[in-house]
C-alpha cells in the first residue's frame, strides 16, 4: 500500500470510530426517549428524535472536536505525517456533518412513524427561540451557543439539513481548534486561553450570521454585525474554512512529547 | 538506509538537549544507544522519528530529511515508553490497526510474539500490566519490519523472562530480517552481548560512536602496586581508580599498544578487560573528560 493514502486510511479510521460514538449517544437517547414515552414524564409531549439531537448533536461535536487532536500523536506514531492526519481527519469530519443529520432525520421519522400509530402520543413543536433582552451577558452569550438556528426537515429539508451540517462542522471545529492550542504547550496558557476567546467569537458570528440569513430575530447585542445576505452567506463558509486552516497552521510542525 | 547526523543540535528555552550531535550509521546492524538520563537519547530519538524538529544542523534518511515525508516516516518505527491507559482495544485488533500503517507487517509473527509473551487476546489492552504493555510495544516494534525500528528503553516494567524474549526476538529477527535496530537504554551490562555498534551521549552531546568489540578493546584496567601503576598510567586516559592498602586498579580509556602490555606484565602489573558496563559508568562520570 502506498504511503500517499495515508490520509484515506484516517479518514476513514476516523469517521467510523467517530460515527460509533455518535451512534453511542443516539442510543442512549433513545433509550431516555423510550423511558420517558412508557412513563409518560411529560404530558404536552416530547420533541421528536431530529430536534432533540440538533441540541445534543452541539455539545457532542465540540466534545469529539476536543478529542480529535489526541489523534494525533497516535498516526504521526504510526508513521503517517500531520498533513496527512489533518486531511484525513477533516474529510472524516465533512463525512460525519453531512452523514449524521440524515441518520437523525431517518430516525426521526421512523420514530415518530411508529409512536405515533401504536400510541395517542404526539410529539411538540420545536421551541428554538433565543431571549433577545440583554439583562443576563454571559447567560445570554452561552444560551445563544446552545440554542442555534433551527429550521425543521418537514419545510425545507436541503436547508434544514445544510443548517444542521454546517453546525456541526463549526463546533466540532471549535473544539479541535481549542485543543490542538492547548494540548501541546505550544504557546502560553493566555495564548490558549485566547483561542478559547476566539473559538466562542467564531461560534456567535457564525450563529447571527445565520440566524440573519434565515431573517430569524437577533438580540440587539449583535445587530452591529448586520450586514448584506451576500456577504453574510459568504461569511458563513469563509468561518469554517478559516478555523480549518488555524487548526493546520497549528498541527504543521508540531512536536510530539514521548 | 544511510542516517546522516550533521551538527544536530535540540535547544529548549532554558536548556540544551543535544548539542553538535554528528555520526552516520549505514549499516544494518543493532545500534546501541547509551547515556545517563537527561542525556539526548529521546530527543535524538524523536527528530529520527519525525516527532520533532531540531533547533539547528541537520538529520537525513536517505539524503531526506524524515519530518513529514510520508515515504520516510512509513520506514520509521519508534516505539517507546507509551501509556495504553485510554486504549479500548484488545490486543489483535489493535495490531491490525498498525499492519494498516506499515505495509512490511507481518501478523503472523506478531500473533506467534503475542502468544510467547503470553498476552491475553480478551482483554481490552488498558487493562494490561506495565510489563503487558512493554511487551505489546515490542510485537510492534518487531512485526512491523520497518527498515529502521527504534526502542527507547521499551523494556520498562518487564520481568526478567520477558526481557530474555526480547532480546532473543531482537537477534533472531534482526538476522532474519536484516534492518537498523537502535537500541536506547540503562541496562547495559544486560543487553551489551546484542549491540554491533554502540553510540554514547553525554549531556546532549554525541562522546563515541564505535563498533563494540573495537571499544571493548579500548578499555582495560591496570592493576598493581600503587606506583608502578602510577608510572605505568601517567600518559593515559584515566577514568576510574580504586585503591586498597598498597594496590592500585586504574581503568583506562585508549587501545594499548602490544608492547605496552608487554612491558606492564614484565612490571608484573595485571591488566584486565573492562565491561561496556564500566565504560559507560565511568565515561560518563562527573569530572570525566
Amino acid at each position: 500500500m502506498k504511503s500517499s493514502n495515508n490520509y484515506l486510511k484516517v479518514m476513514t479510521d476516523m469517521f467510523f470510530i467517530q460515527l460509533f460514538w455518535a451512534f453511542g449517544v443516539m442510543g442512549v437517547m433513545l433509550i431516555i426517549g423510550i423511558v420517558r414515552l412508557v412513563l409518560q414524564f411529560q404530558a404536552n409531549g416530547q420533541d421528536n428524535f431530529y430536534n432533540s439531537f440538533f441540541v445534543v448533536a452541539t455539545f457532542f461535536f465540540f466534545v469529539i472536536g476536543i478529542m480529535a487532536t489526541s489523534f494525533l500523536p497516535h498516526y504521526v506514531g504510526h508513521g503517517v505525517t500531520r498533513k496527512d492526519y489533518f486531511k484525513g481527519a477533516s474529510l472524516a469530519l465533512i463525512g460525519m456533518a453531512i452523514t449524521l443529520p440524515f441518520v437523525a432525520w431517518g430516525i426521526s421519522v421512523l420514530t415518530e412513524f411508529v409512536v405515533e400509530n401504536v400510541t395517542s402520543f404526539s410529539f411538540r413543536e420545536p421551541n428554538m427561540e433565543v431571549s433577545i433582552d440583554d439583562s443576563n451577558f454571559i447567560g445570554n452569550i452561552v444560551e445563544f451557543l446552545i440554542v442555534t438556528p433551527f429550521v425543521e426537515p418537514e419545510s425545507n429539508w436541503v436547508l434544514a439539513i445544510g443548517i444542521f451540517s454546517l453546525k456541526i462542522l463549526v463546533y466540532y471545529l471549535a473544539g479541535w481548534l481549542i485543543s490542538a492550542a492547548l494540548a501541546f504547550y505550544r504557546f502560553s496558557i493566555v495564548i490558549g486561553i485566547g483561542f478559547i476567546a476566539i473559538s466562542i467569537v467564531l461560534l456567535t458570528v457564525e450563529n447571527v450570521l445565520l440566524r440573519s440569513v434565515l431573517s430569524l430575530p437577533i438580540p440587539n447585542r449583535y445587530a452591529f454585525l448586520a450586514m448584506p445576505e451576500g456577504i453574510a452567506i459568504a461569511a458563513l463558509f469563509i468561518i469554517p474554512l478559516g478555523m480549518f486552516y488555524l487548526i493546520r497552521v497549528l498541527t504543521k510542525r508540531v512536536s510530539i512529547r514521548v | 538506509m544511510t542516517i546522516k547526523v550533521e551538527n544536530l543540535s535540540l535547544h529548549y528555552s532554558n536548556h540544551i538537549a543535544l548539542d553538535n550531535v554528528s555520526f552516520s550509521l549505514k549499516e544494518k546492524k543493532i545500534y546501541g544507544l547509551l547515556g545517563r538520563n537527561g542525556a539526548g537519547k529521546t530527543s535524538l530519538l524523536s527528530i529520527l522519528a519525525s516527532f520533532s524538529e531540531q533547533s539547528s544542523g541537520s538529520l537525513t534518511i536517505n539524503g531526506i530529511t524524515p519530518f513529514e515525508n510520508a515515504e520516510i516516516m512509513q520506514q520509521v518505527a519508534f516505539l517507546y515508553d507509551r501509556d495504553y491507559k485510554d486504549e479500548s482495544d484488545k490486543v489483535v485488533p489493535l495490531l491490525q490497526d498498525v499492519q494498516r500503517y506499515r505495509p512490511n507487517f507481518d501478523m503472523d509473527y506478531a500473533e506467534e510474539l503475542v502468544a510467547k509473551f503470553k498476552l491475553p487476546k480478551d482483554k481490552a489492552v488498558k487493562y494490561f500490566s506495565k510489563g503487558m504493555q512493554s511487551a505489546l510495544n515490542v510485537i510492534i516494534g518487531l512485526a512491523a519490519r520497518t527498515p529502521i525500528t527504534i526502542f527507547d528503553e521499551v523494556y520498562l516494567g518487564m520481568d526478567a523472562p520477558s526481557r530474555d524474549i526480547f532480546y532473543k526476538e531482537v537477534l533472531a529477527d534482526q538476522q532474519e530480517h536484516p534492518r537498523m535496530i537502535i537500541l536506547s537504554t540503562h541496562l547495559v551490562s544486560e543487553m551489551d552481548y546484542l549491540f554491533d555498534d554502540v553510540l554514547l551521549l553525554n549531556k546532549g552531546e554525541l562522546l563515541l560512536h564505535e563498533g563494540y568489540d573495537s571499544l571493548l578493546a579500548k578499555g582495560a584496567s591496570i592493576t598493581g602496586s600503587s606506583e608502578t601503576v602510577e608510572e605505568f598510567v601517567k600518559d593515559m586516559k584515566q577514568i576510574h581508580e580504586t585503591q586498597l592498602g598498597g594496590t592500585k586498579s586504574v581503568m583506562v580509556y585508549g587501545a594499548l599498544r602490544e608492547e605496552e602490555k608487554q612491558a606492564a606484565l614484565a612490571k608484573g602489573l595485571e591488566i584486565a578487560p573492562l565491561s561496556l558496563h564500566e565504560l559507560f559508568v565511568h565515561l560518563t562520570e562527573e569530572g570525566v573528560e
